[in-house]
């Protein structure tokens, strides 16, 4: 599943439409939106970072390790119009020249070949993460290849104004750090992500929500790309992660009289046979021709593992 | 974005937190140098990157990132119980880099550390300093390629050039002649490195120096297939094991950990054949044997994260806290090896980590 938390609907609405996301009307305090078939689940938190905090915990209680969770929404430009991703940053900039970042093979590409020029409407996805009032910074994963600019955000608890700057971010939001730390309860660093649209640069307040609404749809296609991505790899590790032994397991421990400990190590020998090839099906079977399965108590069933494990080596 | 199985992931080194502290450092400024496509972080510690909660380092090594820090605090540790000293009494070891390039299944890393991105560490004349103080109460036997493969890394740190520069400049210090022979200072570079890059500017190149030692870690061709990921071939690995000798490098055999497999004793019995005829053993320094063995806490994690690797999942038995393969597999796996190695070197060569020298 992807859990998507946008602020207002004007972030969603895009996204809604895209993946014919339906509203789910058993959910009370925070409008949620779904598709099983997609397998989404958007909610809109509200502006600020109680907001998406309590957001995030309300839908994502039932999360597990193959799910991801998004931020997607506005952010303001804190550098200012067209300020350079390399201005941003105090690395030297022969190593630090987006301009230069494209081509396969490498990640974290300036956007469209914009020479990390920042302009409206320009998608970003955040690589570090400070939240303004408690100075703590974090950290996303970012394993997977994207088509987006990276840049670092900063999260604070009122609209951006121009005058403070911070030298050392390129956006800034009102959610992204408080997401982060209420998603941690739930998932792992590689688990999240952060895609952030520019919208104003310091002057929000002047932003309608049928901007907003624009903005998000010029980057609906690529966001969608990305969800897609995600959720294939989610399924990827499914089929790579998960490795049933457990009916195997249950019948010989019947059969074998087996205490907690004896299961344990039926389970692991199982397994192991199992993943090195071993025909377990075949082991077992030939005990119970031999007539050594099923015991008939469990001090014959002792005997009976040792001669199973013996078998599985 | 690709859609094809395999590109999913972000290349290695895509990505390199830096340490606010190290980032105008010059051995900061060469790594980045050496990686002009990555995307560059700043820091304040590495622990916030290394050590952030509910990491998955099997999937981070599918996209390792690089963290370059400063280590503070302790630099040089005593040499833990499971390892070898091979004699040696003042047997150390430093970890001037975290993590290692390649992955393999069975890797005590993948339960020792909390993530899967690498740490190296720039500040090497802190490390130098530590070692030179302990250098003042004897002979150090250090092992400096232990939590990574350095050798590996040579290409994006040169560390293991410095750490040779370094091992020259103390023994050329000593005075008394005898005592030059003996080596103030023995470093050992434990590596599965191998391949033309590194036969040619490495053992090609340079003259062997007394006090460092290669210990090269050779498994069955099969075992690298199954679970040694990323790592080269027995056949390279062979290959620059020869020439190494050949030019005069002392080199040590690892066969530790042994894996067992169904048929173990055929896949070992080749690759032995193959090393017998292509490596001069009589130049081998020494040879170290052991079968696999690790913390319980380690193997755990391990099992966790890795719930289909037939490698660690094996029934180990566990005393003491250490899950080893049964007793009586141990003492065939190991005792097949070192009777094949008898006979081709010296017995006082050849050291089982249990029994330290048969």
């Amino acid at each position: 599943m992807i859990y998507i938390v946008t602020a207002i609907y004007a972030e969603a609405q895009a996204l809604i439409t895209y993946f014919g996301l339906k509203k789910d009307i058993s959910q009370g305090r925070f409008q949620v939106f779904g598709n099983q078939e997609a397998e989404i689940c958007l909610v809109i938190s509200g502006t600020g970072e109680i907001a998406a905090a309590v957001a995030v915990a309300d839908v994502c209680r039932a999360a597990g390790e193959r799910d991801f969770l998004m931020n997607i929404g506005i952010c303001g430009g804190i550098q200012g119009e067209k300020a350079s991703l390399k201005g941003s940053n105090t690395f030297p900039e022969e190593i630090m020249d987006c301009s230069e970042r494209s081509g396969e093979g490498k990640a974290g590409l300036c956007l469209d070949g914009e020479k990390g020029i920042c302009t409206k409407g320009d998608i970003f996805l955040c690589n570090k993460i400070r939240e303004q009032a408690t100075g703590r910074t974090f950290y996303p994963d970012i394993l997977y290849r994207h088509g987006f600019a990276e840049a670092q955000i900063i999260t604070g608890g009122k609209p951006y104004v121009k005058e403070k700057r911070e030298e050392d971010f390129f956006l800034y939001d009102m959610e992204a750090a408080a997401v982060y730390q209420a998603g941690a309860y739930y998932f792992g660093p590689h688990q999240m992500s952060f895609l952030k649209v520019v919208s104003d640069y310091g002057d929000a307040g002047k932003v309608t929500p049928e901007q907003v609404k624009g903005l998000m749809e010029r980057n609906v296609e690529k966001i969608a790309e990305f969800i897609v991505c995600l959720r294939n790899i989610g399924k990827e590790d499914v089929r790579t992660g998960t490795f049933m032994v457990q009916g195997e397991v249950e019948k010989l421990c019947r059969d074998m009289h087996c205490s907690s400990t004896m299961a344990s190590t039926v389970s692991q020998y199982v397994r192991y046979g199992m993943l090195s090839g071993v025909d377990i099906a075949a082991v077992r079977e030939e005990m119970y021709r031999e007539g050594k399965l099923p015991c008939r108590d469990r001090k014959e069933g002792k005997l009976c593992l040792e001669e199973f494990k013996k078998r599985l080596l | 974005m690709k859609n094809s199985k395999n590109d999913y992931y972000n290349p290695p080194f895509s990505h390199v937190y830096v340490e606010r502290e190290v980032r105008e450092h010059p051995r900061t400024r060469r790594i980045l140098e050496r990686l002009p496509g990555a995307t560059v972080i700043e820091t304040e510690h590495y622990k916030d990157v290394f050590n952030r909660k509910k990491q998955n380092s099997i999937l981070q090594s599918r996209a390792r990132s690089l963290i370059i820090g400063a280590k503070h605090g302790n630099l040089i540790y005593k040499g833990a119980p499971v390892c070898q000293s091979f004699g040696n009494e003042n047997f150390y070891y430093t970890s001037c880099v975290m993590n290692c390039i390649f992955d393999c299944e069975y890797c005590y890393l993948k339960g020792m550390y909390p993530s899967g991105n690498m740490v190296v560490f720039v500040n090497l004349e802190d490390i130098f300093r530590e070692v030179e103080g302990l250098l003042a109460k004897g002979p150090l036997y250090l092992c400096i390629s232990y939590d990574t493969d350095l050798l590996a890394m040579e290409w994006l740190t040169g560390y293991v050039e410095e750490w040779i520069r370094f091992v020259e400049e103390i023994n050329s210090k000593e005075q008394n002649f005898q005592r030059q022979i003996e080596n103030r200072l023995t470093i050992e570079i434990r590596t599965k490195a191998a391949g033309s890059r590194l036969m040619q500017e490495h053992f090609q190149a340079k003259s062997p120096v007394l006090g460092v030692i290669y210990g090269f870690t050779l498994s069955p061709q099969k075992v690298i297939e199954a679970c040694e990921h990323k790592t080269p071939a027995l056949e390279q690995r062979i290959a620059c094991v020869a020439r190494a000798v050949e030019r005069g490098f002392r080199v040590r055999l690892c066969f530790d950990p042994m894996i067992y497999f169904r048929g173990w004793e055929q896949w070992y019995d080749e690759m032995l054949e193959d090393i017998f005829s292509q490596v001069d053993m009589e130049w081998i320094e020494d040879v170290s044997v052991g079968s696999f063995r690790i913390s319980q806490d380690y193997l755990r994690k391990m099992r966790r994260q890795q719930p289909c690797s037939a490698v660690v999942q094996f029934p180990f038995c566990n005393t003491g806290g250490v899950y080893h393969y049964p007793k009586e597999l141990t003492e065939k796996m190991e005792g097949y090896m070192v009777r094949a190695l008898k006979k081709k070197i010296p017995v006082e060569k050849i050291f089982l980590w249990e029994d330290e020298e048969i």
